[in-house]
C-alpha cells in the first residue's frame, strides 16, 4: 500500500463503518485508477507524495454528512431531521415533567423554608429568607407548569403552549426587576434562557403527530412528586460540608442514570418501560407495512434490545453471510433491509456473460449507444 | 425512485451503464464523455449516487475482477433502472419540446407584458 492509498483510506475514515465495509475497496480502486498516469516517474512521485485533492476530500466529506444525517434511500435529511424532531419532543416532555414536579413541590417547599408555614419547623441548616407577595404569587403561578405538562400529555398542544408562556412570563419580570435593581441576575437570566428554549421546543408538537401515551408520563409525574420531597429531606439532613455529594445537580444525574438503567433493563426483558412517544410507534408502523425481508437475527435482536442500529448491523452481517438467500430477489442489492446499513453489494445471482469492459475511459468513444436504446436519451445526449 | 427527482449525476451514471457494465472509474470517464466534460464525478459523489441506485434496485453488481492487484466491481443497469432512465429521459425530452416550441415563437419583448 503506497502513501497515496494510505492517505485516501485515511480520508475515507469519516464515512460510517458499515458504508466503508461495503464500498471502501471499490472507492480506493476507483480513486487510484483516477490517479494513474502513463508516465512512470509521475506515477512513482504520486504514489510516494501524492494526496487526494481537496475536491475529492470534500466529496467524501459531503457523502459522510449525508450518510450520517440523512441515511440512504430516502430524501436527504429526512431521516435525521425526523429523528431530531422526535428527540426534541421527548426532551420537551421530559423538561416539562421536571418543571411540573418541581413546581408542585415548590408550592409547599418555598413557603416552608421561608418559615411561612407555622406548624412546620424549618431545619436549622437552612439559611433564613423571606418571600414577599410577588414571590408567593410566582410560586403559585408555577403550577401553570403542571397545567402545561398535563395539556401536553393529553394532546392539547395549544393549551400547553399557552400555559407554558404564562408560566414563563413572571420569570422574565423578576429578571428585569433584579436587573434594574442592580441585583445579581445571572441565575435569573439563565432560567429565562433555558425556559425560552423549552418554549421553542413546544413548536415541535403539532396536530399531525401521534398522541402521547399519557400513562407512563402520569406515573412518572406521580413518582416524581412523591420522591422529590423525600430527596429534599435527605439532602437537608446531610451536614453542610457533604451536601456537594448529593446536591440537586448530583441527584438529577443519579436519577437520570437510574431511569436509563430501568429503561434498558426493561427493554432487555422485552417489557417496554419507555415513555410513549411517536418515535417507536412510527418505527413499528413502518415495519408492519413494509415488505422488508428482515433476517431472523435482526428481528430477534431488535425485539430484545429495541435498537434499530444494532439490528441494521446484524442485517448487514447477514447480507454478507447469506448472499444466496437473497439471490432470488429481483435485485439482490436492493433489499430495503440494507438501506440503513449500507450493506455490500452481493455477488450476482448468476455468472454474467462476459461483456466488454471499459478499462480505460480515455479511449475514443464511438457515436452510439443511447440512440440504439432509448431515443429520448439520444435526443438529450446528442 | 419514482417519487424522487433524478439528479444529473444519477441520470448520467444510469446512461453510462446502458450499453455495458462498467466499473467505478469506467463510469467516471463515461459520464465525463457523455456530458462533454461538464459533469466530472468525484469518487465520493460517484459512490454516494451508486449506493443509492443500488439500494433502489436501478443498478446491480455484474461481476468482480482483479486488475493490477485491485478488486474491480462492475455494475450494470437493471430493468427497473432502464425504465427509470427512460421515464426521466422522456420527462426531460418533454421539457425540451415545450421550451423549444416557446422559443420558436419568442421575440424579445420591448416592453409591456401578456395582455
Amino acid at each position: 500500500m503506497n502513501v497515496l492509498e494510505q492517505r485516501y483510506r485515511r480520508v475515507l475514515r469519516v464515512l460510517p463503518d458499515s458504508y466503508r465495509q461495503a464500498w471502501e475497496e471499490d472507492m480506493v480502486a476507483t480513486f487510484l485508477a483516477s490517479m494513474d498516469t502513463d508516465d512512470v516517474e509521475d506515477a512513482e512521485f504520486l504514489a510516494d507524495y501524492g494526496r487526494p485533492s481537496w475536491s475529492e476530500v470534500a466529496s467524501v466529506a459531503r457523502l459522510a454528512v449525508r450518510l450520517r444525517i440523512g441515511g440512504t434511500g430516502v430524501p436527504p435529511l429526512s431521516v435525521g431531521l425526523g429523528e431530531a424532531v422526535r428527540a426534541v419532543r421527548l426532551v420537551a416532555l421530559a423538561v416539562l415533567l421536571l418543571s411540573a414536579v418541581w413546581a408542585t413541590w415548590g408550592v409547599w417547599r418555598n413557603p416552608w423554608l421561608a418559615n411561612e408555614i407555622p406548624w412546620l419547623p424549618v431545619p436549622d441548616e437552612v439559611p433564613a429568607f423571606s418571600m414577599g407577595f410577588w414571590e408567593m404569587a410566582w410560586n403559585v403561578v408555577g403550577l401553570l407548569w403542571v397545567a402545561a405538562f398535563l395539556a401536553l400529555v393529553f394532546g392539547r398542544w395549544w393549551a400547553a403552549r399557552l400555559f407554558a408562556v404564562l408560566a414563563f412570563l413572571p420569570g422574565v419580570g423578576f429578571a428585569v426587576r433584579d436587573t434594574l435593581a442592580g441585583n445579581p441576575v445571572f441565575a435569573r437570566w439563565s432560567d429565562v434562557l433555558v425556559t425560552a428554549l423549552l418554549l421553542f421546543t413546544l413548536a415541535a408538537f403539532h396536530r399531525d403527530i401521534p398522541p402521547v401515551r399519557p400513562r407512563p408520563w402520569l406515573i412518572a409525574f406521580a413518582v416524581g412528586v412523591a420522591l422529590t420531597p423525600a430527596a429534599e429531606l435527605v439532602i437537608l439532613t446531610l451536614p453542610m460540608d457533604s451536601r456537594w455529594l448529593l446536591g440537586w445537580p448530583g441527584l438529577n444525574c443519579v436519577l437520570i442514570l437510574a431511569a436509563a438503567l430501568v429503561y434498558l433493563g426493561g427493554q432487555a426483558l422485552g417489557r417496554s418501560l419507555a415513555p410513549s412517544w411517536e418515535g417507536p410507534k412510527a418505527m413499528d408502523d413502518s415495519d408492519a407495512t413494509s415488505d422488508r425481508p428482515h433476517t431472523l437475527s435482526a428481528v430477534t435482536l431488535r425485539r430484545c434490545l429495541g435498537t434499530r442500529r444494532i439490528a441494521r448491523r446484524v442485517a448487514a452481517v447477514d447480507a454478507y453471510e447469506f448472499p444466496l438467500q437473497r439471490a432470488s430477489a429481483t435485485s439482490p442489492l436492493a433489499s430495503p433491509t440494507h438501506r440503513g446499513a449500507h450493506s455490500p453489494p452481493a455477488r450476482p445471482p448468476r455468472p454474467a456473460a462476459h461483456t466488454p469492459s471499459t478499462d480505460s475511459p480515455r479511449r475514443a468513444f464511438p457515436a452510439r449507444r443511447c440512440g440504439a436504446t432509448t431515443p429520448e436519451v439520444a435526443l438529450l445526449a446528442g | 425512485m419514482a417519487t424522487r427527482v433524478m439528479t444529473e449525476p444519477a441520470f448520467f451514471i444510469l446512461t453510462a451503464l446502458v450499453d455495458t457494465p462498467r466499473h467505478g472509474y469506467g463510469i467516471v470517464g463515461e459520464v465525463a464523455e457523455l456530458s462533454e466534460g461538464r459533469v466530472r464525478l468525484k469518487v465520493g459523489t460517484l459512490y454516494g449516487v451508486l449506493d443509492r441506485l443500488v439500494t433502489d434496485g436501478l443498478v446491480e453488481l455484474d461481476r468482480e475482477e482483479v486488475a493490477q492487484g485491485r478488486l474491480r466491481r462492475y455494475y450494470r443497469l437493471t430493468e427497473a433502472g432502464g425504465r427509470a432512465l427512460a421515464a426521466e429521459a422522456e420527462r426531460q425530452a418533454a421539457n425540451v419540446r415545450v421550451a423549444s416550441e416557446r422559443l420558436r415563437t419568442w421575440r424579445p419583448a420591448l416592453g409591456g407584458g401578456v395582455a
